[in-house]
């Protein structure tokens, strides 16, 4: 591990506090799902998910590794009711954070690229800019974006970068420019559809240059207890060496049971004229606890839908996620704005709906193939989860008050680039939750290879890697 | 020899080795026409599947088998492996395969490859250290001239490099890392070394992933990392696929049908097409042997109480060039190799070509 012993101490320490925490809050705002009933809660200060004067520590994360990879640690704390920072830094990266309730920020930092974002945004449009520059040849990348929303359910988006350097990299085209415009259209809580075409200038390590030219669309449904997803795109390249590429998607989940679900997802692209250049096919079956619910089709979902929508009425712009972290992040949005009280009973709503919720995965096997054709890659992988209450119980004994789960991971994969090489990485990883926000792991893992390092003998062995999360309030 | 005489003669042997069918002088023995495009020749050194120093490291007899068929078959350019394997028994085969073919007067392209799946010689080329070990080694050995085989029989043959051949389909390095890592360092540190011996990109693969390949490479910059583009044909429907109007010319570095049946209909129905694009300059018929019969070959070997025994696998095309090589001779008669080539150990690695394998060997 790379990290210097104070550090080390100073995480391990964060964790012992966090873990203290952790039981605090969940006592606080669902009592019936406490993890940690024996904690002295009433010693703890109360948890702030809406309102908070003063800084406290929201996520932490370590992750260490016996392996040659860099050990990461980060954190991000929320500072009153102003803002939220985070850092994750490792031997050789740094990235910060700052999110308010009308700007997010970030900068990031390796050996060779520093770069930052923001992002403004106003009632009815968000504005974002970018830059980076490459270190050693000091070349800048700008750019900015204008995302106007026109109604509750339609936005506009209009981007456009553009790259100081002229010189194509060794091996690589240079982008010189790009310019992009694109429109999202959300309705209710069950379809999404996502439209944008892309505009790019290239210029070749010897001077050609040429452009290229997508067009894409996606759309996600959830309909009944089925969930779909669907994309596709078109790319066509011009220049001295012209082609046209199509690509397209579709995703089913389904639930033919209350709580399983079954995955299936194809998707493949194609060099028009000459052959199929890549497929991915993937499956899965899951056996939850409790019941399932697709993010959309749960108690949550109304919720956001709105929350967002009181939100625009009042002048905040965010846009409607389903997702955990999506939640969460308009929860914290709304925590550090003006608006926090007079959303303070949506808000609360949708976090305990988002408690009631939450998927137990007691029981999955997934199985996966991508094909590259072009490059002669195939890549496949089997994984198996197994997922237990503490104490253990048998999956038919329905536990609602239950947040404490062990789980166990198994995963095979093999690696088969061109040229008879075959690469096999496999692991194991054991996770305690201890509640919804906690969690920490012990993996063992034997690597997976990129082709060039198989192709380099740059392979190493096994390791293992330890690592903790806390999420407040996800 | 009076004056006309020796210009004569001087005039025919300048012009034999690359036109051929050029009478050195009334009567006189003329050397193979050289018609016959590239032959790809696997490096063989013994017939067994020995992979180490055991001697006999090199069974001169096999090569003296293919020298004498790609001599009298009337090819110009010889594509041969020159693989590494930190200068294994492969490479050693390599000097004498190279030297030899170079004396008779017939081009080589030798490929900086390696046989297998071994890393040796990608670390290699990616240390900017070692890869100057490799590459002073290789041009040491395979760049300087060398003496004909008979004298008053020239010019001798060239040497061209090629870096590495079907790097995605062989090694799983995708073409941007192959011109990134592989090509360009390779390409700058030999011409810093001899600038006049041309480089040639490896060619990717010859079905329709290659076009792909190939266009990937492009635009990451290959030509301006190599003097020759090349190309695989295994499928004629990639041909009108190809990239046209390149920087740089194009060597069809492999050509080759499954089937000894199909090869004579191959090579009359391919070769015209591939010489009717643009930009190519030759094309490789692969290949002279290998080890799988009634695939490409045109001729199998067998080993005999006697010997090494060669038979024509491909009869069709076999005939077809040995025809050719008599039509372009016209009524000269044709020098016979074991003339020409009395006794190939000749060629053997000498024992100065052994020391400085041990130095390069000590410094990987």
């Amino acid at each position: 591990m790379k990290f210097g012993p104070p550090l080390r101490l100073v995480l391990i320490l964060a964790m012992l506090g966090v873990a203290h925490r952790a039981g605090a809050q969940d006592y606080d705002d669902l009592r019936d799902d406490s993890p940690l009933p024996d904690f002295a809660v009433g010693l703890l200060p109360p948890i702030c998910a809406l309102g908070c004067s003063a800084v406290q520590l929201v996520d932490l994360e370590f992750l260490g590794r016996t392996s040659n990879t860099p050990s990461i640690g980060g954190f991000r704390l929320r500072l009153g009711n102003r803002a939220f920072f985070g850092a994750r830094v490792d031997s050789s990266r740094k990235a910060f954070t700052l999110m308010s309730a009308r700007l997010d920020a970030q900068y990031f930092e390796d050996e060779t690229r520093r770069a930052g974002s923001v992002e403004y945004r106003a009632s009815r449009v968000r504005l974002q800019a970018h830059a980076s520059q490459q270190v050693r040849e000091g070349a800048w990348r700008l750019g900015g974006r204008i995302i106007a929303r026109l109604s509750r359910n339609v936005e506009i988006s209009l981007g456009g970068m553009s790259d100081t350097e002229t010189q194509a990299p060794i091996g690589l085209p240079q982008l010189l420019y790009a310019a992009d415009v694109g429109v999202a259209w959300q309705h209710l809580t069950w379809l999404d559809v996502l439209a944008s075409t892309t505009l790019r200038s290239w210029r070749s390590p010897n001077g050609d240059e040429f452009n290229d030219h997508r067009v894409q669309v996606a759309s996600l449904a959830y309909v009944g207890r089925a969930s779909v997803t669907a994309q596709a795109w078109w790319e066509q390249t011009g220049g001295r060496f012209p082609a046209d590429v199509a690509g397209a998607g579709l995703g089913v989940a389904y639930a033919p049971l209350s709580n399983l679900r079954v995955d299936a997802a194809g998707q493949f692209t194609t060099r028009l004229g000459i052959k199929s250049t890549s497929q991915a096919v993937s499956a899965g079956v899951t056996f939850f606890g409790r019941r399932y619910r697709f993010a959309r089709g749960g108690n949550a979902a109304p919720r956001v839908y709105e929350m967002v929508d009181a939100g625009w009425d009042l002048g905040l712009n965010e846009r409607r996620s389903y997702t955990l972290a999506g939640m969460r992040r308009l929860r914290e949005v709304v925590g550090v704005s003006r608006y926090q009280s007079a959303l303070r009973d949506e808000s609360a709503a949708l976090y305990a709906d988002t408690v009631a919720d939450r998927d137990l995965p007691q029981l999955g096997v997934h199985l996966t193939e991508t094909r590259a054709d072009v490059l002669g890659t195939r890549f496949r992988s089997f994984s198996v989860l197994v997922g237990v209450p503490w104490p253990i119980a048998p999956p038919w004994s329905t536990n609602e008050q239950a947040v404490r789960f062990l789980d166990f991971e198994f995963e095979y994969g093999e690696t088969s680039p061109a040229g008879g090489l075959l690469s096999i990485d496999r692991s194991i990883a054991g996770t305690v939750r201890l509640n919804r926000e906690l969690r920490a792991w012990l993996k063992w893992q034997q690597p997976r290879f990129s082709p060039l390092e198989l192709a380099l003998g740059q392979v190493y062995g096994e390791g293992f890697e330890i690592g903790l999360r806390y999420a407040f309030g996800i | 020899m009076r004056r006309r005489d020796f210009l004569q003669v001087a005039a025919g042997v300048a012009l034999a080795g690359r036109v051929g069918a050029l009478p050195i002088a009334r009567r006189r023995k003329v050397v193979a026409p050289r018609i016959s495009g590239g032959i790809n020749i696997h490096p063989l050194r013994r017939f067994d599947q020995v992979s180490d120093f055991t001697p006999p490291v090199i069974a001169p007899e096999l090569v003296d088998l293919q020298l004498r068929e790609a001599y009298e078959l009337g090819f110009n350019t010889a594509r041969t492996t020159l693989s590494f394997s930190n200068f294994g028994p492969d490479f050693v085969a390599g000097i004498m395969y190279v030297h030899a073919l170079r004396a008779i007067g017939i081009d080589v392209l030798g490929i900086i490859g390696q046989f297998g799946t071994g890393a040796d010689l990608t670390r290699a080329l990616i240390d900017p250290a070692k890869r100057a070990v490799v590459l002073d080694t290789y041009v040491a050995l395979f760049a300087d001239e060398v003496a004909p085989a008979r004298r008053r029989v020239g010019p001798t043959g060239s040497i061209t490099f090629q870096v590495m051949n079907e790097p995605t389909n062989f090694r799983g390095i995708s073409p941007e890392d192959y011109v990134r890592l592989f090509l360009r360092p390779v390409y700058l540190d030999l011409k810093a070394r001899r600038p006049d011996i041309p480089v040639v990109a490896a060619a990717p693969v010859g079905g329709r992933d290659g076009v792909i390949r190939l266009e990937r490479m492009l635009r990451a910059g290959m030509e301006a990392y190599c003097d020759v583009v090349a190309f695989h044909v295994y499928d004629e429907r990639v041909i009108p696929l190809l990239p046209q109007a390149l920087d740089r010319p194009v060597w069809i570095t492999e050509s080759g049908v499954i089937g000894a049946d199909n090869h004579l209909d191959w090579y009359l129905r391919t070769l015209p097409m591939l010489q009717a694009l643009p930009q190519v300059e030759k094309v490789f018929y692969f290949d002279l042997y290998d080890a799988q019969p009634d695939t490409f070959r045109l001729i199998s070997i067998a080993e005999t109480p006697e010997g090494f025994v060669r038979s024509v696998e491909s009869e069709g095309l076999y005939a077809h060039l040995t025809d050719l090589v008599r039509t372009a001779a016209a009524d000269q008669p044709i020098l016979p190799y074991s003339r020409l080539v009395p006794d190939v150990r000749r060629y053997l690695p000498t024992e100065s070509d052994q020391r400085l394998l041990d130095e390069a060997r000590a410094q990987l």
